[in-house]
């Protein structure tokens, strides 16, 4: 077998695939990590499937597909969890019939991603199982992302009174047995993890099979970013995953600055890991209070985690001034530089935080009750996770030990030291287990990096340019491993800009966790799926 | 209250048909008193104990409702308490942007809500469609899908200027003005 | 406590006195006095607990605060005193709205009837020496059973909203009184073993010398876990679990049935405490020094708001257990151990009588 050097190497892979489809291949190039083929519109499945099996290629970090003017062009991105390489298949559609194979038969996690494509540019995948539209509405006209798309107006006023007609479309796909319900858990639910619909299929107390609806707050950002410059981009971008924001628009600056090749100066990017880590532990706070929340004890640790998130706020209002959307990053380094007394602050909350962590360990672990609740409960073997797609905590709480910041290292990840935190079970208590982990973790890496900040600039002026190429950066979210893909064609904005958001990957497992379990485990299970829905219905 | 017959509006084109009829004299009369003997009593208990619907939709969510029943801020003070269902509810705070989708719930949600029922917009998106009022998807602002009494302007507020808006919106309550 | 006593006996003389004259002056038939006199005693009885649900209800709220290290309510009133007033109110003069496809007549019924079943068992506890309003022989059977209702009313309300989650809260409901209605009961039953009595003021002057939490320890805690599970208070609270069912059986419910709803829970909450008192405390008997200083339905009060402050602190603590995990509870530990007490209450009967 290659070695890891070998494998780390884009250019082995460029090889193997021209040995093996050398006739269907139209061109290959190296751009940093990736290895990029260029393959017939009529064999990417073929060479997808060879990638999988023979090149151990585990999941599609993303697909997405870029509007030249004469033809459409799809782009599939696959990441290997052995080595940072990336193999992307790029192919050109004809723009009046875009049709192409699915990858669904063989890579289940391809789903909804090509459902997206089919909803924002009409390219229709052939064996898909469900190929309907998945943010808009299903009687929508046009396709989004096309260049040459004109809004029509959609009747959203008689949709108004027929809401309670909506039924149809389900009534006439589901042959619903005798002691069957069909049960919209609709977009406002008192699980407070945002605005998606769950749709089950109940008999008595146990929930047969289930799956989501999404699209209730798609706002478009894709393609607002079209209209707009490469700096006004970054409140759009914030307003993302509201829950942990700074890692969004950290993420974005960074492709930028890689597509304008602007290198921010190292006291910036102290500042920046610092802050991702940061913003990590609070997101993870977040998400266990909506756990705590789900499962019953509301009143214990809900109180006491907004308590410490409060003070991790302070700490992000002295520094940017916002308490929810920072919109702190700025192409060539932050917007602000560290004020005083900022430090000694960090310490004393992470000291406060570090004490508090048994206790808040203690309430959720020490009860019975709590074990009984997530133990065996929502479990994700490890093939199924790597199978349906997810990402991010709910892949190392299946026994998978893959991290960004390890394999493909940004910032200052190279420089120190810390675990991967993993669990073997799969189920929700494992969940729980590797979101606690990555909080202390975070505070060990914050605790390494805070003395060390070297003085300098914080900004490097970057004046606006009109960039001619492609950059795609990824980075490990607190919800899992996102991306960012911009396309510049020399203009002041972006020709397209590409979002790759974990939580969207994670919620499509769902169904895969939800078949024969008693009702009162949803509120478990998708309490550990950590949703945040600005990002997935972007 | 005047007595008087039924009245119909005459519509144009276009426009629906509304019919007012008004109930029984000694229906009103009954309600006159009530109102006037105990108009006071009515305005001072809805304005002191405004329930709130559990509706969280986008960033603003986090913050209003979320934050500002967190021990820091404390809503409950002014009597805020979130019923569990729609038709408990008093108060409804539209907290994000309202898509295309999405603007039959909010009516749907708006109509199972008994009167008096007060509707507070937060957030830009609320107001005006926000940083997306581009967006093909975006209805611009909720007050065109239901009515709105209060308007917190924010991207995100801060759950003070929530709790700011409470106050007056319970001023407003109290004098009987909505 | 010969100074209360003297005031609770002379102020009764007064009220019937001046039913003595309302009869002379308006010639009412005297078969009537008997009837009229029960229903007085009944409503001043339900007006003096309405005063103390109030005070309950206002301090679980501010209790709850005071653990999440805030403080709850504050504006209404000095100290939010007057904010269930307020709550009431608003809730009477909400509008009402019955789904066009739900059933009118169970609409409308079940939340009165809820909280008239809800309150009938108040009539027959005693609070205090002689201060009780009907004294029957099988009292306590008359409260479980009157507590035992309440399911097949919360059946009847989920059916009434027709709405699929208030359905699925009403069958939880059903299935948890499977749980807790038997360990119970055999925990009562085992108190009376020991008194010869289903009378409750019987049971409550037999603890003069001993209170029966020292005779029945692990009665005490399988009947206080049960009452948890019948009030459907946390962590049991199921049938109208928040993150899952929107409000359960209580979805469709809104302006004064809800707020009927809210107060029969807190009336039931009342007399489940009093039972446990009555049952296990030790009724109205204060401590033994310091017993003296304070009326005995006093102290009554004080253990029932005390056991209350238990509630609400479980409340605080623990998650929901599922359904089939807490029949698991119920059948696989509260039962068996509640047969294994009465069991040996039976055979160690002569040696506990006589510490009575």
């Amino acid at each position: 077998m290659a070695t890891k050097e070998v494998l780390a190497n884009p250019e082995y892979y460029l090889t193997e695939t021209k040995n093996k489809f050398g006739d269907v291949i139209e061109e290959t190039k190296v751009v940093g990590n990736q290895a990029v083929v260029y393959v017939k519109s009529s064999s990417v499945a073929k060479v997808a499937r060879w990638a999988k099996e023979e090149m151990n290629f585990k999941q599609p970090i993303w697909l997405t597909a870029i509007d030249n003017k004469d033809n459409l062009e799809l782009v599939y991105f696959f990441n290997h969890f052995g080595s940072p390489v990336i193999y992307t298949i790029r192919s050109f559609l004809d723009r009046d019939n875009p049709v192409v194979e699915s990858l669904t038969s063989f890579w289940p996690a391809a789903n909804w991603l090509e459902r997206e494509m089919y909803d924002m540019f009409g390219i229709k995948f052939e064996g898909h199982p469900n190929l309907r539209r998945l943010y808009l509405p299903d009687d929508w006209e046009g396709y989004p992302l096309r260049k040459d798309y004109v809004p029509k107006e959609y009747p959203w006023k008689e949709r108004v009174e027929s809401y309670y007609d909506s039924n149809e479309y389900y009534k006439e796909h589901f042959k619903l047995a005798d002691n069957e319900m069909l049960i919209h858990m609709g977009p406002q639910h008192p699980i407070l993890h945002g605005t998606w619909k769950l749709m089950v299929r109940v008999r008595g107390d146990t929930i047969v099979e289930g799956w989501p609806e999404i699209g209730y707050i798609h706002r478009g950002t894709e393609k607002l970013a079209e209209g707009l410059r490469y700096e006004q981009i970054i409140p759009l971008t914030d307003r993302l995953c509201y829950v942990s924001s700074m890692s969004w628009h950290t993420l974005y600056t960074m492709t930028v600055e890689k597509l304008f090749g602007v290198e921010p100066p190292i006291r910036a990017q102290y500042i920046r890991t610092i802050v991702l880590e940061m913003q990590r532990i609070v997101s993870h706070i977040i998400w266990l209070i909506a756990l705590a929340a789900d499962i019953g004890t509301y009143h214990s640790l809900f109180l006491y985690g907004l308590r410490e998130r409060e003070k991790f706020l302070d700490l992000f209002e002295q520094i940017c001034g916002a308490r929810l959307t920072y919109t702190y990053s700025r192409i060539g380094g932050v917007a602000k530089d560290i004020p005083d007394g900022w430090i000694e602050k960090l310490k004393e909350t992470l000291a406060d935080l570090e004490r508090h962590m048994p206790e808040y360990r203690d309430l959720m672990e020490g009860s019975e009750l709590f074990h009984m609740r997530t133990r065996n409960v929502g479990t994700l073997s490890r093939e199924t996770a790597i199978e349906a797609g997810a990402r991010g905590p709910m892949l190392r709480a299946s026994n998978v030990s893959y991290d960004v910041r390890k394999i493909d290292p940004y910032l200052l990840y190279g420089d120190v030291d810390f675990d991967i935190a993993t669990a073997k079970d799969g189920d929700v208590y494992s969940r729980y287990l590797v979101r606690m982990g990555e909080v202390e973790e975070s505070i060990r890496i914050i605790q390494q990096l805070i003395d060390k900040i070297p003085s300098g600039e914080y900004r490097k002026k970057v004046s606006p340019k009109k960039p001619v190429g492609e950059a795609f950066v990824r980075t490990e979210d607190p919800r899992g491993e996102s991306a960012m893909f911009i396309v510049g064609r020399g203009t002041f904005n972006p020709y397209r800009l590409m979002i790759a958001t974990p939580a969207y990957m994670n919620l499509s497992t769902i169904p895969y966790m939800l078949k024969n379990v008693p009702f009162a485990d949803v509120a478990a299970i998708v309490a550990s799926v950590d949703l945040c829905m600005g990002e997935i219905d972007k | 209250m005047t007595q008087s017959d039924t009245k119909v509006v005459k519509p144009d084109e276009n426009e629906e048909v509304y019919v007012v009829k008004d109930a029984p004299i000694l229906l009103t009369t009954v309600r006159t008193i009530l109102r006037k003997g105990f108009g006071w009593l009515f305005n001072w208990a809805r304005s002191h104990s405004p329930w709130l619907l559990y509706l969280g939709i986008k960033c603003c969510a986090i913050e209003i409702p979320m934050a500002a029943g967190a021990p820091r801020f404390d809503m409950e003070r002014w009597g805020v308490f979130p019923p569990s269902s729609p038709r408990q509810a008093d108060v409804m705070v539209v907290n994000g942007p309202i898509t295309k989708k999405y603007a039959q719930v909010i009516k749907a949600l708006y109509d199972q809500m008994p009167e008096p029922k007060y509707i507070v917009a937060v957030g830009e998106c609320a107001i005006i469609g926000g940083p997306f009022k581009k967006s093909y998807n975006i209805i611009s602002g909720v007050d065109k899908v239901i009515p709105v009494d209060i308007y917190i302007p924010g991207c995100p507020p801060r759950p003070e200027a929530y709790l700011n808006a409470l106050n007056q919106l319970k001023k407003l309550v109290k004098r009987g003005r909505l | 406590m010969s100074w209360f006593d003297d005031m609770i006996s002379s102020s009764w003389e007064f009220i019937v006195s001046i039913i003595l004259t309302v009869f002379h002056v308006l010639n009412i038939p005297d078969w009537l006095l008997d009837p009229v006199l029960i229903l007085t005693k009944v409503i001043i009885l339900l007006l003096l607990f309405s005063l103390d649900l109030l005070m309950i209800v206002w301090y679980e709220r501010k209790l709850i605060g005071r653990f999440h290290n805030r403080r709850s309510v504050t504006e209404t009133g000095k100290f939010g005193l007057l904010q269930n007033i307020a709550d009431f109110v608003k809730l009477m003069i909400k509008e009402d709205i019955i789904p066009k496809k739900a059933d009118k007549f169970l609409h409308n019924l079940v939340p009165a009837l809820f909280m008239f079943l809800a309150m009938v068992p108040l009539v027959v506890i005693p609070f205090g020496p002689n201060l009780w309003a009907a004294n029957i022989e099988t009292s306590l059977i008359f409260v479980v059973a009157m507590l035992s209702m309440t399911p097949g009313l919360i059946l009847l309300g989920g059916w009434a909203g027709n709405n699929k989650f208030s359905a699925i809260g009403a069958f939880r409901s059903g299935l948890q009184m499977v749980a807790y209605e038997l360990p119970m009961a055999i925990a009562a039953m085992s108190v009376v073993l020991l008194t010869n009595s289903l009378n409750l003021v019987t049971i409550s002057t037999a603890q003069q010398r001993i209170w029966f939490i020292a005779l029945q320890p692990i009665g005490f805690l399988i009947f206080l876990v049960t009452s948890v599970m019948a009030l459907e208070r946390m962590p049991f609270d199921l049938p109208e679990a928040e993150a899952e069912i929107v409000a359960g059986w209580k979805t469709e419910f809104g302006s004064l049935k809800f707020g009927l709803f809210m107060g029969a829970e807190y009336v039931h909450v009342f007399v489940v405490l009093s039972l446990t008192t009555i049952l296990f405390l030790g009724g109205w008997y204060g401590p033994p020094v310091i017993g003296p200083l304070l009326p005995p339905v006093v102290w009554f009060l004080i253990k029932v708001h005390l056991l209350f402050i238990f509630y609400v602190w479980v409340r605080l603590s623990y998650p929901r257990p599922r359904l089939d995990q807490l029949l698991r509870i119920g059948w696989r530990w509260l039962f068996p151990l509640a047969l294994l007490n009465l069991i040996v209450t039976a055979l160690l009967h002569p040696y506990l009588v006589a510490l009575i």
